[in-house]
């Protein structure tokens, strides 16, 4: 008797300074040639320093508002699967998770640990054919791209680790013909601004065939020193439509942050299709100008569409 | 039909709801609640008899609770705390282990680290308050009884409380076939970030089915725990704000048992062990007499806080179910 749909772990890491652009592995990305995997899931954990020396004493490690996973976009495909039209912030490919001492569930705890996880689910396993592999390539932002400030930790290595999750098929079974594979497509507005629109290179469906929505993730970015998040998602206000075509809207008004993205896990379920060449408008603005002691512009929004459509395997 | 009165022992927490004056629609099924407590470290077993089903009645458990306390006199005195410094709760998760058994049918391979049965009710204090969820409920017949033990590797006493919540069953047939849940661990040694490269490694006894059928695997549970290399005394406390940290450089590989992948290349402990509920999901079949090896590395990193060394205890465990005849 055989181990049948067995679990697999493909995993690698770079040490990344900011404004780096990295390729990861493919080959430690990929299917034995013996056993295709089904993918479910890829995971990424940003460790705020480099691995390569010594961990920090707890006072060197950076805790409020302190998120460094929100400098760290990727980009992923398979042969010639595009998995992502384009480098995708992390926080929004993926569903930011509680950290292990994290007091409650909520995806916005300031806890004392600054090391971060995300999980991309796949809304379906995608096959992994034989001898092909995740191709994954990471950025981290310029310093200067973080707030109106230049980022001091900047100068810091961060470690990205990837890891992809699923299981191996059944030798026995035959290859499927098609598999289903995820999609998804990013926009990053700018830092300052009281109205970011979103533009054609952004939240779009690249393909040549229409892509199966499944929800759209906002994640508002802060500025490194911010501990006032949350609250910005009450002043941020977001509307979203398809195309330029408001006459097709899914948020018609302006309306909360944090009502729009539900505020557990930033997700605004989307089940519709995206025909090829469509798009995602969306368009962020700001309900007051001051919080506090901050002025508003110390957020930038981010978003992704994700979604899947079905491919031919060759 | 008499309403049945389930036979709790005296000094037992009492949930006797017929005398509440509770009445179920479905004629003689009620809740079900049993509870009795122990000592470990002193050499003392639970009041099975309290955890026995009623003599007349077979029970459905759906749920083994757990909660720890520093003694037997102070049983309420909650969470655990460091004998030493009287203050941080400790980190029980990793260093009590519990078995239990149904007639001549193991729930678990041997002793399981409660923290990998289950998951802390406080993530927090992650420490004394567990609930182990069962994959499907076991039928327990009329006086029979799901047997626990327990045991320890610290050398001082705790009291625990285990207690199993369900229904009774009056009325149900006896099925003929159960699913039983099966749980088998690796509690791994200690792993010290003292700068050079160390490595520790399971046994093709631990994550193993022992069992002459095949298991349906649902999920590992990998959970880490961090203590300072300190004194024997103040060994275990708990540093559960430094766990991430510490368990971004404890790094993990597996293999099968037929020589194929699990965990391809080291990886990070909660990167393969993910999410809040340090679950790896993966349903499938693990055929008997089979298991899984896992490598654990400490990055050759130091860490310490104030010039105390930092310490990792690696806990694994792989959960299933597999239909018995009863």
């Amino acid at each position: 008797m055989n181990y049948n749909h067995a679990p697999v772990v493909l995993s690698d890491y770079k040490s990344t300074v900011a404004g780096g652009v990295y390729q990861l592995d493919v080959s430690k990305f990929s299917a034995d040639e013996r056993a295709p995997i089904l993918l479910d899931d890829i995971t990424f954990q940003v460790v705020p320093y480099p691995l390569a020396t010594s961990l920090p004493s707890p006072s060197g490690i950076p805790t409020s508002g302190y998120r460094p996973i929100q400098a760290i976009q990727a980009k992923i495909s398979v042969g010639s699967w595009e998995l992502t039209d384009d480098f995708i912030y992390v926080p929004v490919l993926g569903a930011l998770e509680p950290q292990q001492n994290a007091p409650d569930q909520s995806y916005w705890s300031v806890v004392g640990s600054s090391v971060y996880f995300a999980k991309w689910k796949f809304p379906h396993p995608m096959l992994l054919p034989p001898g092909l592999g995740l191709n994954i390539q990471l950025k981290r932002r310029p310093a200067t791209e973080n707030s109106v400030t230049p980022d001091t930790n900047g100068a810091v290595a961060f470690t990205v680790y990837v890891a992809a999750h699923g299981k191996y098929l059944d030798p026995r079974d035959a290859l499927p013909k098609f598999s289903n594979v995820p999609y998804a497509s990013g926009y990053a507005g700018a830092w300052n601004k009281a109205l970011n629109i979103s533009t054609q290179f952004d939240l779009r469906n690249t393909l040549i065939q229409p892509v199966n929505m499944q929800k759209i993730v906002g994640y508002l970015d802060t500025n490194s020193t911010d501990t006032v998040g949350y609250e910005r998602t009450v002043t941020s206000l977001v509307r979203l439509g398809r195309s330029e075509n408001t006459k097709a809207p899914l948020v018609d008004l302006f309306s909360p942050w944090n009502i729009v993205f539900n505020h557990e896990n930033g997700v605004f379920p989307a089940n519709f299709q995206l025909d090829p060449g469509e798009r995602i408008l969306a368009q962020v603005r700001h309900a007051a100008t001051q919080l506090g002691s901050r002025s508003y512009w110390y957020v930038a929004p981010r978003m992704a569409i994700t979604g899947w459509r079905k491919e031919k395997v060759i | 039909m008499p309403l049945m009165k389930p036979p709790f022992g005296d000094e037992q927490l009492r949930v006797d709801l017929v005398d509440s004056g509770y009445r179920d629609s479905n004629d003689g099924e009620y809740p079900f609640l049993v509870s009795a407590q122990s000592l470990i470290g002193a050499g003392s077993s639970p009041n099975v008899e309290a955890l026995r089903a009623p003599q007349d009645c077979p029970v459905e458990v759906n749920e083994i609770r757990f909660m720890f306390s520093n003694e037997d006199t102070a049983e309420y005195s909650v969470p655990p705390t460091n004998p030493t410094t009287g203050g941080n709760s400790l980190n029980l998760g990793g260093v009590i282990a519990a078995q239990f058994t149904l007639g001549q049918a193991p729930l678990t391979a041997g002793m399981v680290p409660i923290g990998a049965l289950c998951h802390p009710s406080n993530l927090l204090l992650d420490g004394y308050h567990f609930h182990w969820k069962l994959p499907y409920p076991i039928y327990v017949p009329a006086g029979d009884l799901i047997q626990p033990a327990f045991s320890s590797n610290l050398d001082r006493v705790f009291g625990v409380r285990v207690s199993y919540v369900g229904r009774t069953a009056k009325n149900k047939r006896r099925p003929e076939k159960m699913k039983l849940p099966y749980v088998s661990a690796y509690r791994g040694p200690m792993i010290t970030f003292a700068g050079t490269s160390s490595t520790v490694k399971s046994t093709e006894r631990d994550l193993a089915n022992g069992l002459s059928t095949p298991l349906n695997i649902t999920h590992f549970v990998g959970r880490a725990y961090g203590f300072l290399a300190t004194d024997s005394t103040s060994t275990y406390v708990d540093i559960p704000w430094m766990v991430d940290e510490i368990t971004s450089a404890t790094l993990v590989k597996m293999l099968r048992s037929d020589g194929f992948s699990c965990v391809k290349e080291y990886t990070p402990f909660y990167s393969v062990f993910f999410g809040s509920g340090r679950k790896f999901v993966c349903p499938h079949i693990m055929p008997p007499k089979t298991h899984y090896k896992v490598t654990l590395n400490n990055s050759a990193l130091s860490f310490n806080i104030s010039g105390l060394l930092m310490k990792v205890l690696p806990v694994i465990a792989l959960h299933g179910w597999r239909e018995v005849m009863l």
